[in-house]
């Protein structure tokens, strides 16, 4: 009876603990393994004997290095593509966010009609990428805006746009009319009641929806591995190419794995009580 | 000899900082309908779940039976409980939710389908039994509770307050029927409640709870008669009782309550009583219910005072009467006496219904007991 | 007030840059490829798009019988069966067995939904190295259970040790998505219910299967749904973790398409067999919103 108990008991730690160390183990892995040298890459031990930061420094000035570690491909620095994502991600996102948030607004208050019922969400969000990417390639060329960070930012916005919608207007929904009304019945307009009374309120709502598409944004591989080439490379562009192409460089793989999870890791922690809402379209609430 | 189904020894469970329940124990009858009484927030709701076994007591132990039950999970139990908040299961239809329990045991199918039907019948839903649970009334939600515990045939059946959510018409009605169904079916039952009035009329017996803490067990008339503290006294009874307070002293030969300067003459309410002796010289609080207070409009009585204001209780009028300065008693009195404020009238009052209870640690202070010591 | 008319200006704020956003960057780029799909055109052809020659439906007709292309849509589908059915049952365990209060339980979740952050990019990159002759499931794990014979494993030259790499990458980046929707739904069944179950006498599993299980259902649904229809998607991991090899054996319809538009340039082609997936996408995702919106309502 009591024996039965703990053996539950014990078994559910036991099954927790598992998952959390088969979720552990592969980024302890590559965190080792971005500092172990290239002899000790295909040791079969976890702690480094000899630590280095070389494999991070070849990232940025890959000509160093390059020759000793074996590699023969030339890459480019991890420089360019860590501004680029960062640069293309920050205004796709400032972009969908204001562009939202009005849309979000007139949804919330006025019910005035756009594109953004739950199927049209849907679909924006679950088509693959893949069977968008004929059009926007070809169609891009002929405006001239492949390899640009224009491109990158139009597209990214327009695709979680509805996103922004979403996640905005749940939180507009939460935000009392009263005293919208209220700033009415004193005379302001509507704009003024949008922007002085109710974009103040929504701030924690703009972080949240901002934060959140910027993780999406930031992990985004296949339209900017069509939509780029040199001037435009994102970091995950940057990634694949460096994984897929160069061999085995498995030092400087994990470097690349670690430093491309930091923003998106640190960010996800902030909206972790949120993630749920957003992954969802806020079908639904963390 | 009344054989003791369920024993509470000592129960003692804390929230945080806050002590919900404190050192509780009381033991109650096979086939008998047991009430807690006392305000919102007292613990009630926390002894009954710690009887049904969903909380666990920081100390004490609670017996069913004769079996140390404290660390018996609650379906082991065989104790149910009928949830103030009655939770029925929405997504199931009424004879799901009734059936559950037997389900739960796996019984068989037919047994099932006969208890089900059974108890249906007893409590009026046998024309929802198909209806979604979630879709049915208040009242029918509360019966579908009760009916979920009856099936199974529970040795005590706990109620926490099944009748706040009800009207008062409907309440009056389950009233009745809840004392019905405990006659007819002999349950053991533990009645929560912070209505009185609802314990007076349901209880074989009643422990009265305040902050945690159990300050009296006994039957509704004992409760009433004899309460053993201020608490109980001023909790029972609809109008609240009087209280009045004051110094109990011998002056010029009289019996006067003195408070503040202030002196209520006391002599023709307690000269007659034995032992008063005893608490002359102490604080006290004499406690008098309105309804043993009889308004003579001729003006003899304990004392006199003066007619302030009525209010209208059910067919009675409560009558506030000024005594004297900061000193005002309410009594009962019939629509037929015919009163007008300002009027002079005599209160009488029965010497044996007087309660005293000491002012400090507000406990009863048994004159009679006590002049017998 | 949501049904009052918006005023003008704001009728314009919500709708302006809205519809000139998705129509600049979607809808257009939408049209033109329904256009693509019926023509003939490789831009390697030397000659623009709006010159090339109408031909009908033979795109859609070359592709029912591309059996590269219906292999991959098979694979996709037996790869989302398989990564949902397991990301499912592993998410709605653990999401149960979190349910309850214990020291150190927000640490746990923290970590349990780390890969959910994670880019797939580098998720396929840490499996990748993961799956090394000489990474750690072969020099580390597997040797400790079968010994030398490990380290001759190469996870990615054989189509089934391929295929079940992408698979685990897979199950480790999503099973968090499934466990976080599931665990905030169980959170959600009110104490009373499952109190009143125990206390009629219903042991924890009867509870879980009649009580839990049943009350969330709708979010079952919806986690599945989404997951389904995300995981359709499969790319990254492919791309990076074995270009669709060895072979076309790993190759995933989004690989597959990506290749006959930038490796092969055969753009039209491209765009029909996108709409024809575009189109499966669709029926599913109406079915499901008929499923959990439409039908009685939520
Ligand atoms: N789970 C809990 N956590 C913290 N405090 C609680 C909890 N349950 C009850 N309490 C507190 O314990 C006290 C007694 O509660 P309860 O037993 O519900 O009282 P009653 O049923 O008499 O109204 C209250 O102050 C209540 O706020
Ligand atoms: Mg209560």
């Amino acid at each position: 009876m009591k024996w039965g108990r703990i053996v539950v008991t014990s078994l559910k730690y036991i099954i927790i603990g598992v998952f959390i160390l088969w979720v552990l183990v592969p980024v302890a892995w590559i965190i080792t393994l971005a500092f172990k040298p290239y002899q000790e890459w295909r040791v079969a031990y976890f702690i480094p004997k000899q630590p280095t930061l070389d494999n991070f420094i070849v990232l940025f000035k890959p000509e160093v290095f390059t020759g000793v570690m074996g590699a023969t491909a030339i890459v480019e620095p991890v420089t360019k593509p860590l501004i680029n994502s960062l640069v293309v991600s920050a205004l796709a996102t400032v972009l969908a966010v204001i562009v939202g948030f009005f849309s979000a607004y007139g949804a919330s208050r006025y019910n005035t009609p756009g594109p953004f019922g739950i199927f049209f969400t849907l679909l924006t969000r679950m088509l693959p990428p893949a069977t968008f990417v004929t059009p926007i390639m070809v169609y891009y060329a002929n405006l001239g805006l492949l390899d640009t960070h224009l491109g990158l930012i139009a597209l990214y916005s327009s695709v979680t746009v509805t996103y922004a919608i979403w996640i905005l207007k749940g939180f507009i929904d939460a935000i009392p009319v009263e005293w919208e009304e209220a700033a009415m019945l004193e005379g302001a307009s509507p704009t003024k009641v949008l922007f002085k009374v109710v974009l103040p309120l929504v701030r924690p709502g703009l972080v949240v929806a901002g934060l959140f598409i910027f993780l999406l944004n930031w992990t985004e591989l296949l339209f900017a591995l069509v939509l780029t080439n040199i001037n435009a490379v994102t970091l995950p562009v940057h990634i694949s190419k460096y994984v897929g192409a160069v061999g085995q460089l498995y030092g400087p793989q994990a470097a690349l794995a670690l430093i491309g999870s930091i923003v998106p890791v640190t960010i996800g922690y902030i909206i972790q009580k949120h993630l749920v809402t957003g992954f969802t379209f806020g079908m639904v609430r963390g | 000899m009344k054989k003791v189904k369920l024993e509470v020894k000592n129960i003692t469970k804390r929230f945080g900082d806050l002590l919900a329940v404190n050192n509780v124990s009381f033991e109650v009858y096979e086939g008998e309908t047991f009430t807690l009484l006392g305000p919102s927030g007292c613990g009630k709701t926390t002894t009954l779940r710690i009887i049904a076994g969903l909380e666990k007591p920081d100390k004490g132990r609670v017996f069913i039976g004769g079996r140390d039950v404290t660390d018996v999970p609650p379906r082991e139990r065989n104790v149910c409980l009928v949830f103030q908040e009655y939770a029925v299961f929405p997504h199931m239809t009424v004879y799901d939710n009734i059936a559950f329990g037997l389900k739960a045991r796996k019984e068989p199918e037919e047994l099932i389908a006969r208890r089900v039907r059974e108890v249906a019948e007893l409590l009026g839903l046998t024309s929802v039994l198909n209806t979604k649970a979630s879709k049915v009334g208040l009242s029918e939600k509360q019966r579908i509770a009760l009916g979920r515990c009856l099936v199974v045939e529970p040795e005590i059946l706990l109620l926490d307050e099944p009748l706040t959510l009800a009207d008062a018409k409907i309440r009056e009605t389950m009233r009745r029927e809840l004392r019905r169904l405990q006659r007819e079916l002999k349950i053991t039952m533990i009645y929560v409640t912070h209505d009185q009035l609802e314990a007076m009329m349901l209880s074989d017996r009643i422990a009265v709870m305040n902050a945690g803490r159990l300050l009296q067990v006994g039957t509704p008339r004992e409760i009433y008669e004899k309460p053993k503290n201020l608490f109980v006294a001023y909790f029972i009874g609809s109008p609240t009782i009087n209280l009045i307070e004051g110094k109990l002293v011998r002056k010029d030969g009289k019996l006067v309550l003195e408070k503040e300067g202030l002196v209520l003459d006391a002599t023709k309410l307690l000269e007659e009583a034995k032992g008063v002796g005893k608490i002359i010289g102490r604080e006290i609080v004499i406690g008098i219910r309105p309804e043993d207070i009889q308004i003579d409009p001729s003006g003899h009585g304990v004392w006199k005072g003066e007619v302030e204001l009525f209010e209208v209780s059910g067919d009675q009028l409560i009558v506030h009467i000024k005594l004297a300065e900061e000193t005002k008693i309410r009594a009962m009195a019939p629509f037929s006496l015919r009163l007008r404020t300002g009027d002079i009238v005599g209160v009488a009052i029965n010497p044996d219904k007087v309660h005293v209870f000491d002012r400090k640690t507000g406990e009863r202070i048994d004159l009679l007991s006590i002049g017998e010591a | 007030m949501t049904d009052r008319p918006a005023p003008r200006s704001i009728k314009i704020l919500a709708n302006l840059p809205l519809n000139a956003l998705l129509y600049a960057v979607l809808i257009i780029p939408f049209l033109l490829m329904i256009y693509l799909a019926f023509l003939k055109w490789n831009p390697a052809g030397g000659y623009e798009w709006w010159r090339a020659p109408l031909i009908g439906l033979a795109n859609f007709h070359k592709a029912l019988h591309d059996s590269r292309f219906l292999s991959s849509l098979g694979r996709t589908i037996a790869y989302v069966a398989i990564v949902v059915t397991i990301e499912f049952l592993l998410g709605l365990l653990l999401a149960y067995l979190l349910l309850e209060k214990f020291p150190g339980k927000k640490l746990a979740i923290a970590i349990i939904i780390y890969p959910l952050m994670l880019p797939p990019v580098v998720v396929a990159t840490i499996f990748y190295l993961m799956f090394q002759d000489y990474g750690p499931v072969n020099n580390i794990f597997l040797r400790s259970i079968i010994g030398e014979k490990a380290l001759g494993i190469h996870w990615f030259l054989r189509p089934d040790t391929a295929f079940i790499s992408l698979i685990i990458a897979d199950i480790w980046q999503w099973t968090p998505f499934i466990f976080l929707i599931m665990y905030s739904a169980l959170s959600a069944v009110p104490k009373r219910l499952i109190e009143a179950a125990q206390v009629l006498g219903a042991s924890n599993f009867y509870i879980f299967w009649r009580i839990r299980l049943p009350l969330i259902k709708p979010l079952i649904v919806i986690a599945i749904v989404l997951r389904a229809l995300e995981a359709f998607k499969v790319f990254d991991y492919v791309y990076i973790m074995t270009g669709g090899g060895p072979g076309t054996s790993t190759e995933t319809v989004s690989v597959y398409i990506y290749r006959v538009a930038i490796e092969y340039h055969d753009i039209s082609y491209a765009s029909a067999m996108s709409l024809i997936v575009l189109l499966l996408i669709i029926i599913v995702t109406r079915i499901f919103i008929w499923y959990s919106f439409e039908r009685g309502g939520r």
